[in-house]
């Protein structure tokens, strides 16, 4: 199976209306995959908060703990499940907590595949060959009233009920995430996860030219500044994941590897050689261009 | 409509199909007090060897085909429904085994079958009397576009290629 590597970039900014940041992003990596997450809390006093940090911290757990004996799809779904119930149970428990609920988004990569988790409105997109492909579904009520032809994408986008989502983590025990992949991804595919406090302000054709001008770090950068200069309404936040082919062994070490694996390749040259005039110490003399009486 | 939950054996409410406790799996959230359980709820034996042997048999039934597009339904009986499609063969029809069920006007048990393989997505009607309209007209097979329309029976759908 091949593997591809990760250039990523990621960012959230509290916007220029609200006073907190319920938004919450996590990326984590081990050896064998990448997962990235998005979550976009919601409810009263710093609730929002709450649910959001503690959906990213807990599917993360999870999906950990279960990938031990699950495939990726079903780690998901169960990190997804139990994230779902603790947040449940959590705004049951405690007043102040009562209501919160958060989306989630999140994205893994395994080897050459990516797979994905979600709920709510927060998205996930694919950039392949100056395509932009939205890969989730909102779940707000809005986008189901456009896919039932109910509504038009111009009228969706001014809907007074646009904030409206009818499934999030933490407020109803049946809601079922949604899931895809394996999604075969190549080299220069990016993927983009974010929630709905960019793609209020940014339509897709600027993410495009946001996200192949620039690092993907730089990216998140200009398009939260231009989120924001279109009035920043919400909280705003980006990661890019960008699949870089993977470099060579060699290069891929870090600069403190590289550098005492070169040593020690001299060390070693040094001590072979050292080797060889011990047991002949003539052996210099046999190499024509070292042999300091040339003939 | 049934909840799926079950109780693990310390009472908590979980969801049916998680073979751990959210609440008593040690080190996973702090200090969360257990939730009691509602007394509606009927206790159901919380089996975690049966579990596990369910869910590995549906890990070795379930290829895990790589996911190429969608299929969304634009209207009839299951307007705004999205459909995956996965590489391989993806039978679509009126009748339960179909990979994509739709059980609408004029489709047959098994209508027709789109294809995606060497890059290639490829659409076959499957000899029906109703017919498979690509774009508006009558096809048999064809190779499909990304947003191209795809008609049978009273259904009218458009497919998403990835």
């Amino acid at each position: 199976m091949k593997s591809v590597e990760i250039e990523i970039g990621n960012l959230t900014d509290v916007g220029r209306k609200r006073t907190h940041n319920e938004d919450y992003y996590g990326f984590f990596k081990t050896s064998k995959e990448v997962l990235a997450i998005v979550a976009d809390g919601m409810g009263g006093h710093a609730s929002g908060e709450i649910a959001s940090r503690m959906a990213v911290e807990m599917i993360h757990e999870v999906y950990s703990k279960e990938r031990d004996e699950k495939d990726v799809l079903d780690a998901l779904k169960s990190a997804f499940q139990t994230t779902n119930f603790t947040i449940l149970q959590k705004s049951l428990e405690e007043e102040a907590l009562s209501g919160m609920g958060t989306t989630a988004t999140a994205f893994v990569l395994k080897e050459d595949q990516a797979f994905i988790g979600h709920m709510g409105d927060s998205r996930a997109y694919l950039l392949r060959d100056s395509m932009v492909t939205q890969l989730t579904r909102d779940h707000s009520l809005v986008e189901r009233m456009v896919s039932q032809g109910l509504l038009s994408r111009g009228e969706a986008d001014h809907h007074p009920q646009k904030n409206v989502i009818y499934k999030t983590l933490g407020v109803n025990r049946d809601d079922e995430l949604d899931l895809l992949g394996p999604i075969p991804v190549s080299i220069d595919d990016i993927f983009l996860l974010c929630s709905d406090g960019l793609t209020n302000h940014v339509t897709d054709e600027e993410i495009l030219k946001a996200v192949s001008k620039e690092s993907p770090q730089r990216a998140c950068e200009n398009l939260i500044h231009l989120a924001n200069q279109r009035g920043g309404h919400d909280n705003i936040t980006v990661q890019i994941l960008k699949m870089k082919k993977p470099r060579p062994l060699f290069l891929s070490l870090g600069d403190k590897k590289r550098f005492w694996l070169i040593i020690g390749l001299i060390l070693l040259i040094l001590l072979v050689l050292n080797g060889l005039i011990l047991i002949d110490p003539g052996f210099f003399k046999k190499i024509p261009f070292l042999s300091p009486n040339k003939p | 409509m049934v909840s799926k939950t079950k109780m693990c054996p310390s009472g908590h409410v979980i969801p049916a199909e998680s073979v751990t406790c959210p609440i008593c799996h040690p080190g996973l959230i702090k200090g969360t007090e257990g939730l009691n359980a509602p007394s509606a709820l009927t206790r159901i034996d919380f089996d975690l060897e049966a579990t596990r042997a369910e869910e590995l048999d549906k890990t070795l039934l379930e290829e895990d085909k790589p996911f190429c597009g969608w299929l969304a339904i634009t209207d009839g009986n299951l307007s705004g429904e999205t459909f995956h499609l996965y590489e391989g063969r993806n039978i679509i029809g009126s009748s339960s085994p179909c990979d994509i069920q739709i059980p609408d006007e004029g489709i047959e048990n098994q209508h027709l079958s789109i294809r995606f393989s060497s890059g290639k997505c490829t659409l076959t009607d499957h000899d029906t009397d109703g017919g498979t309209y690509l774009n508006g007209k009558r096809i048999y097979r064809a190779e499909l576009k990304d947003g191209d329309h795809i008609r049978i029976g009273k259904a009218n759908l458009r497919i998403k290629i990835l």
